[in-house]
């Protein structure tokens, strides 16, 4: 991921000026989901699928025993407005917290379209590097 | 947007002032004027843009040297990168046009280097008269946005515009 001292790319679940983080959706009709056409077409991404791959300790906001604990509904974690400073502050404001609990990421729920899929968002580079050891390097895009 | 979604927005009429819900209303239902009165008259909302600009736009003109920022890409690793060339060719058209103030020709230049129009199909004129701007490549159902040129002509249109440019889609995939 990009070190924050040279830029900070500000998402839902990354601070602005903050530590960056990594996106990836659990499945991939989710991922389209996310992407297009908010970001583009499908045809503009490489999309890779990670098989055997195991995270932990991650927060899970999809869950709605989670989020009551965390003080949070479903509508202020999924709204989508004009600009980041009023749809991010909330969503932001989790992140950091789970950042400084320990936490490896989220799994948070999906923003676009119907809302029907989720995302996965990992805090630390190291610990990508860890969990996907196990994938071979030359790993190729899913053909479209 | 979806026409669902508009349908759930007519619901937030009676949402508690500075509440997300209301905004999203307001965007819908208040005169754009009134809308970015209340919400675009605090220069606040520039926050982001000026990091941005700080970042990758204002280099471009304050003398850096080209090998210096091209390093700064580097780590940064953004999703564009400006064309001197292309640079030269867009400021040479921009530097004095009386629609922009100083940032925003630089940025419009910067854009211009960066080759989205051209991924787009369309002409700097084109971008400027869409109302589709924050993503060129698609419309939406129920969407209600002006053009660059209308927002320009209102109070506080600068503002609300540096605001969403800072966040757009294309600046970050």
């Amino acid at each position: 991921m990009t070190d924050r001292n040279a830029y900070s790319s500000w998402g839902r679940y990354d601070h602005k000026e903050g530590e960056n983080a990594m996106y990836l959706s659990k499945t991939l009709p989710g991922n389209k989901t996310e992407l297009v056409p908010h970001y583009g077409r499908w045809d503009e991404y490489n999309t890779y699928k990670f098989d055997n791959v195991s995270i932990g300790n991650l927060l899970d906001l999809t869950d709605d025993a989670v989020r009551q604990k965390v003080g949070v509904n479903l509508d202020a974690i999924t709204k989508i407005t004009e600009t980041e400073i009023d749809m991010y502050d909330i969503p932001n404001t989790i992140a950091e917290w789970a950042r400084k609990k320990g936490y490896n990421g989220i799994i948070a729920p999906g923003t676009r379209g119907v809302k029907d899929y989720e995302n996965i968002i990992l805090f630390n580079q190291n610990y990508i590097d860890d969990v996907l050891k196990h994938v071979p390097s030359d790993i190729k895009p899913i053909e479209k | 947007m979806r026409k669902e979604d508009y349908k759930e927005i007519k619901n937030y009429k009676d949402e508690p002032e500075g509440s997300v819900n209301k905004r999203i209303y307001d965007r819908y239902f208040l005169p754009f004027q009134e809308y970015l009165k209340k919400y675009y008259s605090d220069d606040k909302r520039l926050d982001r843009w000026k990091y941005f600009t700080d970042k990758f736009v204002k280099p471009l003109f304050d003398g850096t040297p080209y090998r210096n920022y091209r390093d700064f890409l580097y780590q940064a690793t953004p999703p564009f990168c400006p064309d001197p060339e292309k640079l030269e060719i867009a400021w040479e058209l921009l530097k004095d046009d009386a629609r922009f103030d100083e940032e925003l020709k630089q940025f419009f230049a910067f854009m211009c280097a960066c080759g989205f129009l051209e991924d787009w199909h369309i002409t700097f004129e084109q971008f400027l008269r869409i109302s589709n701007w924050m993503h060129p490549w698609y419309e939406e159902e129920c969407e209600r946005k002006e053009s660059i040129l209308e927002v320009l002509n209102h109070n506080y249109g600068v503002t609300y515009l540096k605001s969403l440019l800072a966040g757009a889609p294309w600046l970050k995939r």
